[in-house]
This record gives C-alpha cells, structure tokens and sequence, in this order.
C-alpha cells in the first residue's frame, strides 16, 4: 500500500532500493524515503536445521487468521550450567500453555499438512483447508465427529473449491479414515457452513490421471473430449465422472501409440476393472462419433477392443 | 404422467408400558435374535422385524402398510405378554416409509442437480448414483435416479403422492429417452419378482395349488396409491 509517494508524481509506484534502504521514484529519480526498515525476517529457518542453534530472535511468524494471536512468552532451554538444578534437570520449566480450543485446531492443521504433502498439494489448497477446518470447529454442528474426518473432508471440499477436485478415493488413500466416513462429514459440513462446491466433471481429473500414465497430451486431450461427447450424448447415464473419465482415457489410449490396459487405468484412477469395462460397452457402439476429427489414429476404431 | 406408487418398506414405533428382560425374551422368546442389547424379532405374517429395546419401546421395520404395521405391532404385543411381562399396546406411530415410483422417462441428473438450488438437491456421484433432494412443505426426502426412478421416504402416503406432485414438473424438462437395454432391465426386473413370487405362494400352500391366477392376488399385499392424471 503506497502510503508514501512522490510529491511530484503521486500515481508513481515506489521502487524499493534495499542496498540503501531507499524508496525511489522512478519518473523523477528523487528518493522519496530514506532508511526505511526491511521488515522481513533476520534469518532464514530450513526444515532440516536442528532446533539448538536457531539465531532468530522472534520466532515463527504469526497465524493470524487461525489460532487468535497467539502472542505468550515461552521459558527457552537452559544454555550454560547454571541452568541445571541439583537434579540434573533445568530449572526453570518450560510450561507452554496453549489452550485447549488452539490445541485441537493445532494438531489437525499438522494432521492436514501431512496428508497434503503426501500428494503434494500447493500451500493455497493447505490454506483454505486451514481456514475451513476452523470454520467448522467454531461452529460445533460436527463436535461429535472424529476430528481426522472433519480434515480429510476439508480437505476434499478445499481441492474442489480451488478447481482442482481429488477424488474421494484419493483423499482416502492419505487419511485413515473411511470413504463413508469422510463423505458423511462432507455432507454434514457443506450445509454447516453453506459453502458451494460445483458439480465434478470428467475433465478435472484427466491431466493428472494422463501424467500418472505417462501418456501424452495428444492421448489426453482426446480422452477429454471422448468423456464430454460421452456425456453430452448421455451414453452414459448414472455413471460416475470417474469411471467415464477413465473408460475415456482406456479408448483413446488403444486408439494411439500409447496403448494402457485396464487394470493400469484401473490403479490409477481408484476405479474397478469391471466398473471400466462397463462404461467402455456403453461408449463402444459409438466411438466413431466421439473421437474429435482431427485425432491420428494408430489403431483405428473398428480395431479397438471389444468390450 | 407418472406411473401408481407402491409403498415397500414402513417404519413405526410403539411402546408397551413396562421395563422388558432382554434375556429372557431371547431365551425363551420363538424367532427372536439377542445382539449388542436388543432384541430382534422376525415376524412371517406379515413379513417384518421388530427392534425391542429394554426400556419397552419397540420399532417396526418392513411392512407394506399401516394396518399391517398395526397388525405387527399387536403380534408383538401379544408374544411380550405371554412372556409374562404387563404390556400394553401404547403410542403406535408410523414414523416413516417408503415408497417408489417410476416416471415413464429418464433424468439427466447433473442438468437436474445444477438448476436447483443447493440446499434442496444434493447430488454427489462418486458417492451416490442419485440426487437427494429434501422438501421441506410436504416433509419428505426423494432420491431421484437417471432411470427415472424416484423414491419418497416421508412420514405418510399423503405426503409422498404430493412429494412427487411437486418434483414431477421439475424433473421432467430434464427427460431423456431411455436407452433399450435400460428399458429391458426393467422389465426382466418385473417378471423376474413375478417368477418368484408364484414360486413362493406355491411353497405356500403345499405345492398342491400350484400358481394362483396371474400376479392379480397380489395386489392386496401391497399399498398401492394411484395418482390419477398430472397436468
């Protein structure tokens, strides 16, 4: 936020010369701030560093959304000899009191971080998580549910607000709690919160369902538009996304150089064989019409497999 | 216009005014299944299971209809009483049931799902096949399947034969013609319980009888509320 600018230029944007600790403008040269204070942090702390010898003097940076200012001051481990007692042990305790309500939101934003880095999830989806998981323990309509539960489905609804849905199997696959369990908390807290969450398309899994196969993008994006013409066409009906996204991705993979079977699918997308063997013989009779036309055909349509 | 609902499952509760043993009633009781602090007690006519806890409330589930409910309830009544215990037949309540129905088209349920508004319709594939939806004026909940199946859980049949009055104009500018294989699904699925049905009343009545004519008796068996023409 431009607080400060030019007297001559107002619109001006600042430019920050922190060699010499100088705001500048950049029309007329003139410095408009002298010895302005980096407030960035002192040093930088690696994950892999041990906690004995951390030269920062003001510790981690606030959470400020979610655990409510968590501003207390915390008795550090002895340094020389005179902070034994008689016993050998310290002194002087460290006695850190965080409070009950923080302790449980603490231990399932640690819950979330794991299961987010197991699939690698960016820091925006953690967030929104985050902030969703409180949302929910501050409303208390889910108090009775195991609080695992109430994270993995934030944690699902969290992928499908930012676009990029996992499916149910997914998040199960990193949480240790059951598909029903966690599909039960997302009904529960969806209305709890009111929150909005659009319907799950083929398309949303395809990229990483095609990388995961290593196939290339020519295969995906006619996989792609197999799944949509496949349900524009309602060849489909009453078959999940995810099973139609992957009987699309099993055609246009037999269809090109890349052939995939169906158990790799299968693996893959958490679907059963049977399941895309299924939805396979419901599209078959009419893969001449929902491959798009300008698809190079290595092995043409009237030699795909027979469902 | 849609086709005759048919009520297939009831769910009623009573109370008979007293504590009840659990042990003794599994013991000694016929047809009775002692688990995890309640007793069970499968009835064959009419065809249904009683959930009997100790505190003397007891819950019916699998009837046709209410006067068969009913019936039910006084069966059990009648065993807990010679049983030895002081019962009375109190605060018989049908609390819920369930009734199907079948529109003559299929849905397109992700078109359906999307036009309502999110706290009526619930539709989540990869965890059920068909949109929940919940009504609030006549109390009921319809799950609505692409085959054009609707089912209605709602505390009456007045409730449900207006449940699908209000969800028919609804679901129908979502139709699709029904695929033939679908179509013939269907119909193999009614001949089939027709078959098995005629199996089971000729177990009946000893084999001597063989087959009843036609399916035409076993109408009375189930509660059938016809709708009559919707505009």
């Amino acid at each position: 936020m431009n607080r400060v600018s030019c007297p001559h230029h107002p619109e001006a944007n600042l430019i920050e010369d922190y060699h010499a600790g100088d705001m500048i403008c950049p029309q007329c040269g003139l410095v408009v701030v002298d010895r302005c204070i980096d407030v960035g942090s002192e040093w930088r702390t690696f994950s892999n560093d041990k906690a004995t010898s951390d030269p920062s003097r003001v510790g981690a940076a606030e959470n400020p959304l979610l655990s409510g200012g968590d501003l207390s001051t915390i008795i550090g481990k002895p340094s020389g000899s005179s902070g034994y007692g008689e016993n050998g042990q310290a002194k002087y305790q460290n006695r850190k009191q965080v409070s009950s309500s923080d302790r449980a939101l603490l231990s399932a934003f640690r819950e979330i971080s794991h299961m987010s880095d197991r699939i690698n999830l960016p820091r925006t989806i953690v967030d929104r998580t985050n902030g969703l998981f409180k949302q929910v323990h501050e409303q208390r309509s889910l108090r009775g549910r195991s609080n695992d539960a109430i994270a993995a489905a934030c944690l699902y609804i969290a992928c499908r607000q930012e676009g990029v849905p996992r499916t149910f199997k997914e998040i199960c696959a990193v949480s240790r709690v059951s598909k029903k369990e966690i599909g039960r908390c997302f009904k529960l807290i969806i209305r709890a919160i009111e929150a909005n969450v659009s319907l799950i398309n083929s398309g949303d899994f395809m990229s990483r369902f095609c990388s995961n196969l290593s196939l290339p993008t020519s295969v995906q994006k006619a996989a792609t538009y197999v799944a949509n013409k496949a349900v524009e066409l309602d060849l489909v009906p009453g078959r999940s996304p995810i099973s139609v996204a992957a009987a699309a991705i099993y055609m246009a993979s037999q269809a090109s150089k890349e052939k995939r079977s169906q158990k790799e699918i299968g693996d893959i997308a958490g679907v059963a064989e049977i399941t895309i063997k299924q939805s396979y013989r419901l599209m078959f009779p009419k893969a001449m019409d929902l491959f798009p036309e300008d698809f190079k055909f290595v092995t043409r349509v009237e030699d795909l497999p027979a469902p | 216009m849609a086709g005759d609902i048919s009520i297939k499952n009831l769910m009623s509760t009573f109370s008979v005014c007293c504590p009840l043993d659990l042990k003794k009633i599994g013991m000694e009781g016929i047809n009775v299944e002692h688990k995890n602090g309640i007793v069970h007690k499968r009835f064959r006519n009419p065809k249904a299971t009683c959930t009997i806890y100790s505190s003397g409330k007891v819950s019916i589930m699998g009837n046709n209809s209410e006067e068969d409910a009913k019936k039910t309830a006084r069966q059990c009544a009648r065993m807990l009483q010679k049983l030895g215990f002081r019962v009375r037949l109190n605060n018989f309540k049908v609390v819920n049931m369930l009734g199907t129905c079948t529109m003559p088209f299929g849905i397109k349920l992700a078109q359906f799902a999307k036009k309502q508004p999110r706290d009526k319709a619930d539709y989540e594939p990869e965890l059920h096949p068909a949109v929940t939806y919940r009504l609030k004026s006549p109390r009921a909940t319809l799950k609505i399947f692409s085959t054009g199946s609707i089912t209605v859980i709602a505390p009456c049949v007045e409730n449900i034969s207006q449940a699908i009055k209000q969800i028919y104009p609804l679901v129908e500018p979502h139709s699709t013609k029904l695929q033939e294989d679908v179509i013939a699904k269907k119909k193999m699925k009614k001949v089939k319980k027709q078959t098995r049905r005629k199996l089971e009343d000729s177990e009946n009545t000893g084999g001597g009888k063989g087959s009843r004519g036609g399916t035409s008796s076993r109408k009375d068996n189930k509660s059938r509320a016809p709708l009559g023409v919707i505009n």
